[in-house]
Order: structure tokens, then C-alpha cells, then sequence
């Protein structure tokens, strides 16, 4: 029996009585949520976000997902927690808020949506609900804050993931290096450690819930990784320089990520000096990002976090790979700019 | 001399200098524009969207560009053209809005921002220019993106070539398979194989490559998971007597086009070709359709009408078409609900589709130019049904 990500439906039951609850308390008769996310977190249902809204409207009695066509039977596959209501396009003859407004018809209180939804959105929602005030909440903001032990599960999970992630990157270039062949480039790395955690999810997992950036990351080498949120680039990882693996996936819509700085053959003293502080710094937060517990366990525990660890790991091969070869070919000797790719 | 993808300083000039006009004849002195593709058109910077705001801030002489410290020395390597402000996070001790308030203290004109902005970023915008006469919602920028550039379409066509060229190697790579006799490539590695492939092309072929998000891309689905038109790829390998959607596209100097067929492994049946005939003869009808003057509305009623006539309203999942631009997906919408009049220098795509429950989708979508002498599809690959026999 595989790792199943969809949460079960007596999961949504409790979502929602939390989120009704709340409404109640501030007087908010109709709830709108249209971001992917907040969507995803309220009805399980997984898309691809464009143009055409996807919207959860929550009263004290319904869930109702106002779907395109195009979603109907995706929608009917993913066994969702809202029952749905479908328009046919964008921006449509119907249009989608016209048709979810009509179908809820009076509603007592306030109509509240997230701070997300756009200004352009809001003044169409207005119109529609003339009688109402509408505004803004942050309800549900607050409580995606906290996770809900189903949810820590799925976390948990895209943690181990994403170290076997790192793990499989790592591994990558230490065998190329070994075997004298050309090194990575940043997007064959990518796409190798994407895969690698797909295959994972496709073998062990039942339900993959697909959501956008089910895997993914970002990877640069030596001076790249300065830029850190760049894009990746087909420049190769070079012997001598460090590398940023950044990589992360996300198990029932649950993300998580494992990020580790290597060096691709012996540290130099900079390399050393800096990573000192950068791991320090980081066991710092880690340390106080919760009070309660002084050291938390990391939900990502496997990968060696050591400095020493993650420089071994590498530089250890580049010396037996030093060993093996003729001196002219150790990857020490070739200028940074080339591509290593000994012949042995 | 390779090809170049980023536009030149007096493109950015042009596009501001035609943004003050508008913002004048609006009686806006200060724009602010927080869309990743907004930011794009206005300045040239490509960056990873985030919770962190990334802001063009344009008057009647500067442009500038709010960005939190991670994304400076990122928008001093793309020669953006702006002044950059810097804030240092997200949500900040000094945050985003005061820093950018500071850099116009005392402003007491009209400040507009674009529709898609999230209210949650208004109310920060209305407390940094307490002075302000006005902050009002403008659709100026996006109303200029509706017709290109000519150095916007030399990349879109650019953009269409290499869709075209994804085409080609997927189906290359499928018959590679067939005739060796090995097991034939599931959809996810053909996904990934066109995808490579276009970016090696640029690669090999562009200088100063624009890495925006999906650079290149695309969807792949055979058999009866190609009904289900947005549905992912998935590691089941193409089947003998299936069709197989080839959804790809890429984007050149942040300028989108797609390429789309449907093909037969081995020869099709007699129900796939007329499933294959009306999706071929309504996207013809979409795209000659596809004239200065029409609206969009109008070429969406008429090849829906046709496929509906044909006795397939049940297989209908949607529209004509969108608009291509900075995104794969933007105004106009080739939709019966927009009555945008078309002009010349639109692009948009013209993809009416069918899909038949449990049995396979049938679409074909070409980028299309909206030029004054009729249209102009910049994706070109063949359609005819003897071209889409995989054999």
C-alpha cells in the first residue's frame, strides 16, 4: 500500500467547520477564495492556474467551486470537498461571478474574500452583491499559518523527498567527476533531480495530487549561486568552485525544500570562511524559530547539514579522482572556464 | 551573428515615452505597475515572482524599479531600464511602500496602479503617498499590450520557429523509436526531450538568452488522457492506435508562441478521422477568421458553430483562442464574451478543440499574427492528415 497525498474527507469536514466558525464569529454570511492555493487548501482540488477563476464560495451550509468547463472532469476525478458549478468560459457571455452570484442568490451578512483577490475582481464582486458589504479577511490566511497534523504528514514526506533530491544531484556529479566525464550543467542537474523525485512519487506514492511545481529548484554553480534568485542556466559546474543545490517538491500540494552549498573538490579558505558563518547563522534559526524548543528537530533531518559532511561528500571523490588520473588531467589543473571532460 | 533576444534601450524608451503620452491624456503622474510581465514589458528585468514586490514606478521623466536587495545585482546584470530602488525584505522593518513613498516624498499628484494588483497591496500604496490626489486603478500598460511592437514580433516568430521545431523533434523521436523497434518514449520524456531541445537551440543559436519562466515547455498526452486538455503529462508510454497531442512552446525574449498537433501512431481509424476532420476544419475557419476589423467574439462563435453544427457541442471544452504576449496566456480572449475589435499587431492563437470522453482530444493551435493584409500564422507545421500519420 503506497504513501496516499490526498487527504481524506473528514479532513476538509474539520477544515471547513474551523473556517465557518470563524466566519461567524466576524459576521461574514459568504466566504470567496480564489487563489489556487487557498482553493487547493479548502476543496483538495489541484489545477493550473490561468485567466479563468476558480473560486470557492463557503456559506454557513455550502461549499460550492465555480469551475470552468475545461476543469469539470478534472474536477469529477479529484473527489472534491465543495460541490461544483461550472461556467463555460473566460471572460465569457456568463460571466463565472454573474453565474455563482445567481446561484447563491440572498445572503445575510458580509461577503468577505482574501486579500489576495485582485482590485479588478473585487469591483465585479461588489457589483454583484449590491446589498452586502464586501471586504477583505484574512481568516483564512491566519489559518494556513498553523498545520493540521494530516498536513505535517505531508510535509514530512516532500522533506524526504526533497534530501533524496540533494541526494541524487550530488550524486550525479560525483559521478561524472569520477568518470572523468563532461560535469552537469545547471539545467541537466534540474532536470535529473526533478526526475529522479517524480520516479520517487510515481513508485511509492498513490493519488499524486499534480500540482504545479509537483518538483523543482534552482541550481548554480560557482559564481551564479551569488544571484539567488536567478535562473538556472546551461553553464556547467565547474572542479573548484561551490554549488547551491535548492531543490524541493510538493506531496499532496505540501511543499517542502532541503538546500546544501557543495564544493566540487578541496575547499579554498574563502569557501571555508564563508560557509562557517552561513552554517552558523543557520543553526541560529533554526534554534530560535521556536521558543518552546530551544533546538527543534528539523522536519528535514537526513541530510547531513555538517559543513564538514557536505565538503566530504565531494571532496573526497575529487581526490580519488586525482588519484586516478594523469596529472595534466586532474580537474585541479584545468582553467575554471572549460568544461572538465578528461580522457583519461 | 546569432540571434539576439533582448530588446535594445530604445525599445524600453519607446514603450515609456508612449506610456506618459497615455498617463498624460489620464492625468496620472505616477504609475506603478507590480505584474511579473508588466515589469518585463516596461523595463526588460525577468525575475522569479515572489511574495516580494517588484514595482515600476514611472512619471513624467524617470523610471524606477522597487526590488528587495536579492534581486539587485540580478537587475544590474539585465542593463534594465530603470533606476533601481532597493528595499531589503519582505515584509520588511522599513518595508516596500515606505521605501518607495520616501523616494517620492511630499507627492501630492495622481498615482495609478494596474487592475491585476491584489488588494492586499493597495492600502500600503494609498499610505505611502498620503498627499496623493488620487490612487486609482488604470489599464493603460495593459491596453498598450494588446498590439505588438515589430521587434516584439521578430521575437515571437523566433518563439514560433523553435514551437514548430519542439513539434518536429517530438514527433522525430517517436518515429526514431518505431522504426528501431524499441519501446516507444512516454509522454513525460517527450516533454522533456522538445523541452532540452529548444533550450539547446537557444542555446546554440540566441545570445543574450532572456531566462524568464517557462522558457520552454509544454504539455504531452496520448490515448484517452489527451480528452482531458489540461491535464499533466504522465510516464505512460505512446501507444499504437492512439492520437497524441503535442502541446509546446516556448518563449523568446519573453515573447510567447505555441505550436500544437495531434498525431496518429499508425494509421487512424475511421472515427478518428472524422473526429480529426472537424477539429482540423473549425481551427481553419478559426484562424482565416482571424481579421483586422472582426471581432474576437465573432471568430469564436463561428468555429464553435461549426463544431456544434457538426454534432459535437458534447466534445466542446472551450474557446477559440487568447492572446499571446509577454504570456502564453493574455487579453484579448478569442472568447463569445469579448467584443474586442481585432488589430493589426495582435497575436493570439487559434486552437478550437474537441474532446471526446474516454477516447483522445483532438486540437490543433497555431500563433497567429493579426496583420493588416489577413493573418499571419507564425507556426507553421504541417496539418494535413497525411502530415500527422506517425508510421
Amino acid at each position: 500500500m503506497g504513501f496516499s497525498q490526498r487527504l481524506a474527507p473528514e479532513f476538509y469536514q474539520r477544515l471547513h467547520r474551523d473556517i465557518r466558525a470563524r466566519m461567524e464569529e466576524k459576521g461574514v454570511g459568504l466566504l470567496i477564495l480564489d487563489a489556487a492555493d487557498d482553493v487547493l487548501y479548502t476543496t483538495g482540488f489541484s489545477f493550473r492556474p490561468n485567466e479563468r477563476p476558480v473560486v470557492l464560495a463557503l456559506t454557513a451550509t455550502d461549499a460550492i467551486l465555480l469551475i470552468p468547463e475545461l476543469e469539470r472532469e478534472h474536477a469529477d476525478r479529484q473527489d472534491l470537498a465543495a460541490e461544483t458549478l461550472v461556467y463555460f468560459e473566460f471572460p465569457g457571455i456568463d460571466r463565472a461571478f454573474s453565474l455563482l452570484a445567481r446561484s447563491i442568490g440572498e445572503i445575510g451578512g458580509d461577503i468577505a474574500h482574501s486579500y489576495g483577490l485582485s482590485v479588478g475582481r473585487a469591483a465585479e464582486l461588489a457589483g454583484l452583491f449590491p446589498n452586502n458589504r464586501v471586504m477583505p479577511t484574512d481568516i483564512v490566511a491566519r489559518m494556513r499559518q498553523v498545520k493540521y497534523p494530516e498536513e505535517l504528514r505531508l510535509h514530512r514526506e516532500a522533506a524526504r523527498i526533497s534530501d533524496a533530491m540533494v541526494q541524487a544531484g550530488v550524486d550525479l556529479v560525483t559521478e561524472a567527476f569520477r568518470a572523468c566525464r563532461p560535469l552537469p550543467s545547471e539545467i541537466a542537474l534540474e532536470g535529473h533531480v526533478v526526475r529522479h523525485a517524480l520516479d520517487i512519487m510515481e513508485n511509492e506514492h498513490e493519488d499524486i495530487m499534480n500540482v504545479p511545481t509537483l518538483a523543482g529548484g534552482l541550481v548554480y554553480g560557482g559564481a551564479n549561486s551569488a544571484y539567488p534568485h536567478g535562473i538556472i542556466s546551461h553553464r556547467r559546474i565547474q572542479p573548484g568552485e561551490s554549488f547551491i543545490l535548492s531543490l524541493g517538491c510538493r506531496v499532496g500540494g505540501r511543499a517542502a525544500e532541503s538546500e546544501r552549498t557543495f564544493v566540487l573538490g578541496e575547499p579554498g579558505k574563502d569557501h571555508e570562511k564563508y560557509y562557517a558563518i552561513a552554517q552558523e547563522a543557520q543553526r541560529l534559526a533554526r534554534q530560535v524559530s521556536s521558543p518552546a524548543a530551544p533546538a527543534p528537530l528539523p522536519i528535514s533531518p537526513r541530510l547531513p547539514i555538517s559543513a564538514n559532511r557536505a565538503w566530504a561528500l565531494i571532496s573526497s571523490t575529487a581526490s580519488a579522482t586525482a588519484w586516478a588520473l594523469p596529472s595534466t588531467n586532474r580537474p585541479g589543473s584545468r582553467p575554471a572556464t572549460r568544461p572538465f571532460s578528461g580522457t583519461g | 551573428m546569432a540571434f539576439s533576444q533582448r530588446l535594445g534601450a530604445d525599445f524600453y524608451a519607446k514603450i515609456q515615452a508612449e506610456i506618459r503620452k497615455r498617463m498624460d491624456a489620464a492625468g496620472i503622474d505616477l504609475l506603478l505597475l507590480d505584474s511579473n510581465d508588466d515589469v518585463i514589458y516596461t523595463t526588460g528585468f525577468s525575475h522569479y515572482t515572489t511574495e516580494r514586490p517588484v514595482v515600476v514606478a514611472i512619471t513624467a521623466t524617470d523610471a524606477f524599479l522597487l526590488l528587495p536587495e536579492l534581486e539587485r545585482t540580478h537587475a544590474a546584470h539585465q542593463h534594465v531600464a530603470a533606476e533601481a530602488i532597493v528595499y531589503f525584505e519582505f515584509p520588511g522593518i522599513d518595508p516596500w511602500h515606505a521605501v518607495l513613498g520616501r523616494k517620492f516624498a511630499g507627492f501630492g499628484g495622481t498615482v495609478a496602479y494596474g487592475h491585476a494588483i491584489s488588494l492586499a497591496r493597495v492600502e500600503p500604496i494609498e499610505g505611502a503617498f498620503p498627499n496623493a490626489e488620487r490612487v486609482i486603478p488604470s489599464n493603460i500598460v495593459q491596453q498598450m499590450r494588446l498590439r505588438k511592437h515589430p521587434e516584439e514580433i521578430a521575437l515571437h516568430r523566433e518563439a514560433a520557429r523553435l514551437s514548430d521545431r519542439m513539434v518536429e523533434v517530438g514527433v522525430e523521436m517517436i518515429r526514431e523509436a518505431m522504426r528501431k523497434g524499441c519501446p516507444l518514449p512516454s509522454e513525460v520524456e517527450i516533454e522533456s526531450y522538445v523541452s532540452r531541445h529548444a533550450m539547446r537551440t537557444m542555446h546554440e543559436e540566441h545570445e543574450d538568452i532572456m531566462l524568464v519562466q517557462g522558457l520552454a515547455s509544454g504539455l504531452v498526452y496520448s490515448g484517452a488522457r489527451s480528452a482531458f486538455p489540461h491535464g499533466m503529462p504522465t510516464g505512460n508510454p505512446v501507444k499504437i492506435g492512439e492520437s497524441i497531442i503535442l502541446s509546446l512552446g516556448c518563449r523568446v525574449g519573453a515573447r510567447a508562441s505555441e505550436s500544437e498537433r495531434t498525431f496518429f501512431i499508425g494509421e487512424p481509424s475511421k472515427l478518428q478521422r472524422e473526429h480529426y476532420a472537424v477539429a482540423c476544419e473549425a481551427q481553419r475557419m478559426a484562424t482565416a477568421a482571424l481579421i483586422a476589423g472582426h471581432t474576437c467574439a465573432s471568430v469564436d462563435n463561428l468555429a464553435l458553430a461549426y463544431i456544434r453544427d457538426s454534432g459535437m457541442s458534447e466534445y466542446l471544452l472551450h474557446r477559440v483562442g487568447h492572446g499571446m504576449g509577454i504570456m502564453f496566456h493574455e487579453a484579448p480572449w478569442v472568447e463569445g464574451g469579448d467584443q474586442t475589435i481585432l488589430e493589426p499587431g495582435m497575436i493570439t492563437s487559434s486552437e478550437p478543440a474537441i474532446f471526446v470522453p474516454g477516447f483522445a482530444g483532438y486540437r490543433i493551435a497555431d500563433t497567429v499574427l493579426i496583420a493588416a493584409e489577413g493573418p499571419d500564422s507564425m507556426t507553421l507545421y504541417p496539418r494535413k492528415l497525411e502530415d500527422v500519420i506517425i508510421a
